[in-house]
């Protein structure tokens, strides 16, 4: 062979071997989004991991809280020029399976990176990745907890039995397909979960005050607690937990009537926006406030869409209020001033005067404040015979708002049951709209007797929503709940 | 028949025998001067040889097929070229002739095809390969490759998914092998393998579609082919949906440099309306629809106040939103070599400009190309390639939501008018909540800017006199930009003006080095090796921003907005490494053997299960190259192929198996991170196993040409996107799930019925596919949505649903059980024990399980939208100058499911109706097939059922055409060579029962998600006149 030739051979040897040298270059990694190998390295990232629950309860409750709550209950009614027949059948008791709304995803979702947060954080520490930053440790841990249990207990009140996942999905041939838990499992996790998130401890405060309203803190984790037992109707514990709130200092109520104002809100109804109490929801991380879900337009647009259910009538939002609800007030209870305007357009959470719909849709989701706990409270004392305790709470609520307060003597000798009554219609009056109603009626077994009149509502078996379509489909190991069947 | 053409074909025998007979008269010399030409195209033909017989003397053609010889009367010329037949011509007295030479069909077998890495004689191929070539295709000056494919390759099924420009197809090789997103075939342009992954129209809600292939301009095309086995292993692991090889012109053998130039203008129009019903038969349905729901009258103005001045209008929105568009297409190619080939080239221009048939919309294109060859030295050659395109579209949204035109088209209520009537405004917002059509098509802006080149350098290297050494270095880098801004005044409630650009930059690299060996032992012996290395890199580059807020329509793009709602960038790699080799071996060109090897690793899976490996093997036997074959003369090629194969698929994300964590955005401006990917280390290659039996024969002389293949196709290990309960925390993970089986029947026929002055060639192509899923996880059903499914023994992505049995005329009919002696009767109840009675105008539901319920327990496999058959027939006519050629095109069998009309009818919102509601129930005792209309549809008639599964099946005459060739006289003294003008019409009729826009419906290009209408751009009838012109 000629020089030349040889020349070209090793040329095309060395190519060839250049190539096959390039067998690592198959081993590529993503560098614009972290993988399973280089997540959990660093405890920042954990950190992150935990606002990303929250980022994704921020979707969950946005504004499916306030269909799950109020949806099909008596405070609301159609707007007739809604666009949504989903809505309807909320409020016609006509549920079914296809809904979107009967959906437990975006709860899993916040439980799952729960799962993972709890499991990782461990496995760091066991590293030594948290050594001298126990606290922080602690913190990420505490709130990891109470978000599960805030999420198994939001989800059983509405489907009843769960499927309990406590371990994350980590590898995609893990087991899928879970089967529900009966009741009693689900609410053993959910006390679980409440005490590691007092036993890490979740902290107190956090160094923000914004952060201290809209993360899970020890008061945030108490009100939980006081809401997990009245639904359970262990008083004593409700009680207990309670009082741990009403002695903290961060929280008191925010003010709505002063005696000594001049003010007439009749005439000039938008200066109600300047009180604590009404910027209580247009501004949020109020003093009242225990926890609440934080949006932020600013932030990446985020919103609350409380725009799309609520709000002036001739932007077509599903709900308008109902006429039960509006002949509950006085006329000198100002809080009807704060719910609604003169069409029953529900105006609660938005600014009375100079609100822009494009770029103030983002109200915070109140999930815990102070008067909800003090009426919690009062229910209990009742349910426990301290029928003076519970109406010196409600009229603490009332004097608040302007209402005139009940006397001794306009409540003796009701029976237990009616001073619940009272003191639901308190909250009715105090929480309208802000998701409560559905959950209060179905925790005091009062829902039929509310609700039959309205929509029919007649078994309890029909308390519980549908397994969405979708998902029964996909986990043959689900059943439906029996009223849906 | 048979008899015919052997008497057609010795009486043809005969006749040249006659010609040969005649004895040459020799008178005094004169100067004879000669054209020659293709006898089907009239381009005059270089460098054809001629000869005067009996005498030593000889001339060839020039520039223009022109020769000019000194001959006597009755001189005897014979005229031969390669490829075409000899003729032997007794020019008697004439000073000039024309002369045409035919296409020698018995030298088919020698034409060369691509078959990966390679080119082989037809006569010597194994593996099913199906071809077309830039004849073929031609005739739809604005189509896309895609749809110039359509109905010509027996096994191929191309589904263009709407009628938009650039839009994509669902292209299926032998069936769906796949249930991956992109389950499309690899497509190699001139060796290099190419991006085709779709594209979407933004990160808005749309239902559109687009394919990269339509950055090719079909001019430049000059052959197609598509391996269809398992032969089709030579490209590993991206084979498993066949592979579909493109080659462009080049100017190789052209000795004088020939320009040419064609034009094009076509006139669109909408082929059917979809009926939708009028203002008063639509005031009516709606006053039912409410009263039916809430037993009062509606208060709603626009529908009871006829006389309303903004209400008071009869509108077909259609009429409005469609229109006649005018649509523009100019190409302009030079190629030419030198005397000594040792160069060529081939360059092009094009332009496109179409107006897409919705109002308001726009869409421009733009292509070059450029093909040189080169030898730099006795032993060393080179090739560079690269093409061009950019496009330019300005269009509406597709789709079921409400900013998409093409829905609100048909859903907005025929009272509206579009502008006031008072002022002329334009009313965005009908009513103040239904955004106004026109006002999308004029507010709203969605566009799309693209540009792209790819290319590749190769260098031949002849190492010995039998081996030859191949490199080549490939890119394609594609940039495309869309942008999507909905302004305030087109959102009802408390929706925000919105903006959003998305930028994505697609980039590959490719090397390959092959060596390529032939040798021929004792002339019997044929031998060819290939053996090669292959290394590709993708880099794909997204930047993804969303603003909202923006205070006009003025400024539309996000620096408009207020807030920035999503800013990411998101940059993915893959790379893929491949060994492969082939031996071809053949005795005396009768018994044919290949082999062939692949290695491939992908980055797409773990350290364990990167490699894949993917060998083929392949056989033929030329019977009539058998001597005792030979007496049967009227048989002129017969051969058997077989072929075993294993090839792949790799469509998964790119880092699928290592899970993933991204940035979602913040929580109290912290940093959020949430888990979005479950890892799988255990993901590998879906593999697919497929035997092929071939025929190909011949008869009278070519006349007759006929293929048949059979084929068993098995998919293991599906690779894909799994969806999985909520419960986990996702909506999919990534895994090998499954199998399925394709197995059928092809069948191509091509037949020169008349070749006589009359001209009259067909081709008829037929395929069957029967597709069948074999196993799943658990073997239970698998439904990614609630129109498609898989089930064991199912053909993939059956519709399932509730099965109608008609609509109760009577309350009274609803009869589950009656109690024999008492006569008390159960009903059939909605949903559950406790759910309402169906009554009068209900739909009457088939109960399954028999549970006098009515609920998902009664779901059933309702349709099947994979097609019995679909094929193609192409007729071609000539006679003299004229041309005519029509193209039928068919899909038998399948299902279609009208979402469309079950969106339209379902009523949750208020908007028209479909025209079926004409016929709805309304009295008890009424007979029909349309349930009582009743707002917001509380007894779930309108729920996924039989009631919206329509046939699809279409017989389509797709291209009808009609060319003129300029007289060579006129020709000759424009100074051109060739000149064609055309009438054509692309879509013309479309024979079918579908009540949609067109029943050519895909939706996506996923296998277990197809057949649904969406509300896709609707497919155009184009009247195209056209002019080629080549100097």
């Amino acid at each position: 062979m000629k020089l030349k030739d040889h020349k070209i051979y090793s040329l095309v040897l060395l190519a060839l071997f250049a190539m096959a040298g390039c067998k690592k270059t198959l081993q590529l990694d993503p560098t614009t989004s972290y993988s399973s190998s280089n997540f959990w390295s660093e405890t920042p990232q954990a950190t992150a991991a935990l606002y990303g629950a929250y980022n994704l309860l921020q979707g969950a409750m946005a504004p499916e809280s306030v269909l799950y709550g109020e949806g099909r209950a008596d405070n609301v009614v159609i707007n007739p020029l809604a666009l949504s027949s989903q809505t309807l059948n909320l409020l016609t008791n006509n549920l079914n399976s296809s809904l979107p709304i009967t959906s437990w995803n975006a709860y899993y979702q916040v439980v799952n990176q729960s799962n993972l947060i709890l499991q990782n954080t461990l496995t760091m520490k066991q590293k030594g990745l948290y050594l001298g930053k126990d606290a922080d440790y602690k913190s990420v841990r505490g709130q990891a907890y109470a978000l599960r249990a805030f999420c198994y207990f939001y989800m059983t009140r509405l489907w009843g039995k769960l499927s309990l996942v406590t371990e994350p999905l980590t590898d995609a041939n893990q087991q899928v397909n879970i089967a529900r838990s009966d009741t009693a499992a689900v609410y053993a996790r959910i006390q679980a979960d409440l005490d590691s998130a007092a036993i890490a401890p979740v902290p107190a405060t956090y160094t923000t005050a914004s952060a201290t309203r809209a993360q899970f803190t020890m008061g945030a984790l108490n009100a939980l607690y006081t809401d997990f037992y009245m639904w359970r109707h262990q008083y004593q514990n409700a009680l207990a937990s309670s009082q741990k709130i009403l002695t903290n200092s961060t929280y008191s109520l925010t003010a709505l009537y002063s005696a000594s104002s001049t003010i007439d809100y009749n005439v000039t109804p938008a200066l109600i926006d300047n009180t604590a109490y009404a910027q209580m929801f247009t501004k949020g991380f109020s003093s009242e406030s225990i926890f609440e879900i934080d949006y932020n337009f600013a932030e990446r647009a985020t919103r609350s869409f409380l725009i799309t259910v609520y709000g002036d009538l001739g932007f077509q939002p599903f709900f308008k209020a109902s006429g039960y609800l509006s002949s509950k007030f006085t006329s000198t209870d100002l809080r009807s001033k704060i719910n609604f305007d003169t069409n029953s357009g529900i105006v609660k959470f938005f600014e009375k005067s100079g609100f822009d719909r494009s770029t103030q849709d983002d109200k915070n989701i109140i999930i815990y404040r102070l008067a909800d706990i003090i009426l919690l409270r009062a229910e209990a004392l009742n349910k426990t015979g301290d029928v003076a305790g519970a109406m010196t709470l409600v009229n603490q609520i009332r004097a608040r708002a302007g209402a005139t307060v009940y006397t001794a003597a306009s409540y003796a000798g009701l029976s237990t049951d009616q001073i619940e009554d009272l003191i639901l219609d308190e909250r009715d009056r105090e929480l309208c709209f802000e998701g409560k109603r559905w959950f209060d009626l179905v925790r005091t077994g009062k829902a039929i007797k509310v609700m039959q009149p309205i929509n029919g509502l007649s078994q309890t078996a029909n308390y519980l929503w549908p397994i969405s379509l979708t998902e029964i489909r996909l986990n043959p190991l689900l059943d439906q709940n029996s009223y849906y069947q | 028949m048979k008899k015919i053409y052997l008497m057609a074909f010795m009486a043809l025998l005969s006749v040249l025998g006659a010609v040969a007979q005649v004895n040459s008269n020799q008178g005094p010399p004169f100067t004879f001067t000669g054209h020659v030409m293709d006898e089907k195209t009239g381009e005059g033909l270089i460098g054809v040889s001629v000869h005067v017989r009996g005498t030593n003397k000889g001339t060839s053609t020039d520039k223009n097929g022109d020769f000019s010889l000194q001959l006597n009367t009755g001189s005897v010329l014979t005229i031969g070229y390669v490829g075409y037949k000899n003729q032997t011509i007794t020019i008697g007295s004439h000073r000039s002739l024309e002369i045409k030479l035919g296409i020698d069909a018995q030298q088919l077998g020698e034409v060369t095809i691509n078959v990966g890495y390679g080119t082989q004689k037809v006569k010597e191929v194994t593996g099913a390969v199906g071809s077309i070539t830039a004849k073929q295709m031609d005739t739809h000056a604005l189509g896309d490759v895609n749809t110039s494919l359509q109905g010509k390759i027996a096994g191929l099924q191309i589904t263009s998914n709407s009628g938009e420009p650039g839009a994509g197809a669902t292209v299926r090789i032998r069936g769906a092998s796949s249930v991956n997103g992109s389950s499309q075939p690899l497509y190699i342009v001139d060796g290099v393998p190419i991006n085709s992954d779709s594209y979407g129209g933004g990160l808005v809600d749309d239902a559109s579609t687009f394919s990269p292939l339509a950055d090719i301009n079909p001019q430049d095309i000059e052959s197609i082919e598509v391996l269809k086995d398992g032969t089709a292993s030579i490209y590993g692991s991206r084979a498993s949906n066949g592979v579909i090889i493109i080659t462009t012109k080049s100017g190789k053998n052209v000795k004088k440099p020939e320009i040419a130039f064609s034009a094009n203008a076509s006139v669109a129009d909408i082929t059917r309306k979809v009926g939708v019903l009028n203002a008063t038969q639509f005031r009516s349905a709606f006053q039912d629809a409410v009263f039916n729901f809430t037993g009062a009258q509606t208060a709603k103005v626009s529908v009871i106040d006829s006389l309303h001045p903004y209400y008071s209008k009869d509108n077909n929105w259609q009429d409005i939103m469609y229109r006649s568009a005018l649509q523009y297409k100019a190409d302009v190619s030079v190629k030419g070599a030198s005397k000594d080939n040792n160069m060529n080239y081939f360059v092009s221009a094009g332009y496109k400009d179409i107006n897409p048939i919705i109002i308001d919309t726009r869409f421009k294109q733009t292509y070059a190309s450029a093909k040189v060859y080169y030898t730099v030295s006795k032993t060393i050659s080179g090739n560079t390639n690269f093409n061009i395109s950019t496009n330019d579209y300005n269009r509406v949204l597709t789709g079921l939501s409400n900013q998409s035109a093409i829905y609100q088209a048909l859903s907005t209520m025929p009272v509206y008018s579009p502008r006031d009537p008072v002022t002329g405004a334009l009313i965005p917002l009908l009513e103040g909540s239904k955004p106004n059509p026109v006002a999308i098509a004029d507010l709203a802006a969605n566009k799309i800017n693209r540009w792209r080149i790819f290319g590749n350098q190769d260098l031949r290297v002849k190492l010995a006199k039998d081996l030859e050494f191949k490199t080549t270095l490939g890119l394609d880098y594609s940039n495309t930009e869309e942008t999507n801004f909905t302004p305030q005044a087109l959102l009802p409630q408390g929706q925000i003006s919105s903006s959003y650009l998305t930028t994505g930059k697609s980039y590959s690299f490719i090397n390959e080095n092959t060596l390529s060996y032939k040798k021929n032992i004792a002339d019997n012996h044929h031998l060819t090796f290939l053996a090669g290395e292959s290394y590709q890199k993708f880099n794909d580059n997204n930047v993804n921003i969303v603003g909202k807020g923006l205070i006009d329509a003025t400024i539309t793009s996000i620096n408009g907005t207020s807030t920035v709602s999503l800013y990411n960038q998101n940059i993915e790699e893959h790379s893929l490494l491949s060994f492969f080799g082939r031996a071809n071996y053949d005795y005396k060109g009768r018994y044919l053997f290949s082999a062939i090897m692949r290695a491939d690793g992908s980055s797409r899976f773990g350290a364990d299960n990167r490699f894949g490996y993917f060998p083929s093997f392949s056989a033929g036997w030329r019977i009539s190259q058998e001597d005792w074959f030979k007496k049967l003369t009227f048989v002129s090629n017969a051969k058997i192929r077989g072929s075993f194969g294993v090839t792949g698929n790799q469509s998964i994300g790119n880092y699928a198996w290592q899970g993933s964590y991204y940035n979602v955005g913040t929580y109290l401006s912290n940093v959020a991170i949430v888990s979005n990917g479950v890892p799988n280390e255990s993901l590998k290659w879906e593999t697919t196993k497929q035997s092929n039996i071939g025929l190909d024969l011949a008869f009278l002389r070519d006349r007759i040409r006929f293929t048949a293949d059979a084929y068993l196709k098995r998919t293991t290990g599906l690779l894909f996107d799994v969806a999985v309960p909520g419960t986990t925390g996702y909506a999919t993970v990534p895994a090998n799930f499954g199998s399925l089986e394709n197995k059928g029947l092809e069948f191509t026929l091509a037949t020169t019925n008349i070749d006589k002055a009359l001209k009259w060639n067909s081709t008829f192509t037929f395929s069957l596919n029967r597709n069948k899923i074999l196993s799943l996880p658990g073997n239970q059903d698998y439904r990614p949505n609630i129109y498609n499914m898989a089930r064991v023994g199912q053909p993939a992505g059956v519709f399932y649903g509730l099965k109608a049995l008609g609509i109760y005329a009577y309350d009274s009919d609803n009869v589950y059980q009656k109690n024999a002696t008492t006569g008390a009767v159960t009903p059939y109840r909605q949903g559950s024990a406790n759910g309402a009675i169906y009554k009068g105008g209900d739909v009457k539901w088939e109960d399954v399980n028999g549970d006098g319920i009515i609920n998902d327990a009664d779901l059933q496999v309702i349709g099947n939208p994979n097609p019995d058959f679909t094929g193609g027939l192409q007729n071609e006519f000539s006679y003299g100058n004229f041309t005519l050629s029509a193209l039928l095109t068919y899909s038998i069998g399948n299902d279609v499911f009208n979402e469309v009309k079950r969106n339209l009818d379902a009523t949750p919102y208020d908007q028209n109706l479909s025209t079926d509601q004409l016929r709805r129930w309304r009295n008890q005792g009424d007979v029909t097939d349309v349930p009582r209309l009743v707002k917001t549809d509380p007894m779930l008639n309108y729920a996924i059922s039989s009631r919206f599964v329509e046939d699809g099946s279409y017989i389509r005459l797709q291209n009808l055409a009609l060319n003129y060739r300029i007289p060579r006289k006129v020709l000759t003294r424009l100074r051109m060579n060739n000149a064609n003008v055309g009438f054509s019409v692309v879509n013309l009729f479309t024979w079918g029962s579908y009540s949609g826009y067109d029943p050519e419906v895909s939706s996506s290009t996923n296998a277990l998600a197809v057949g649904v209408d969406r509300g896709s751009f609707p497919r155009t009838r184009t009247y195209n006149l056209s002019l080629n012109i080549s100097l």
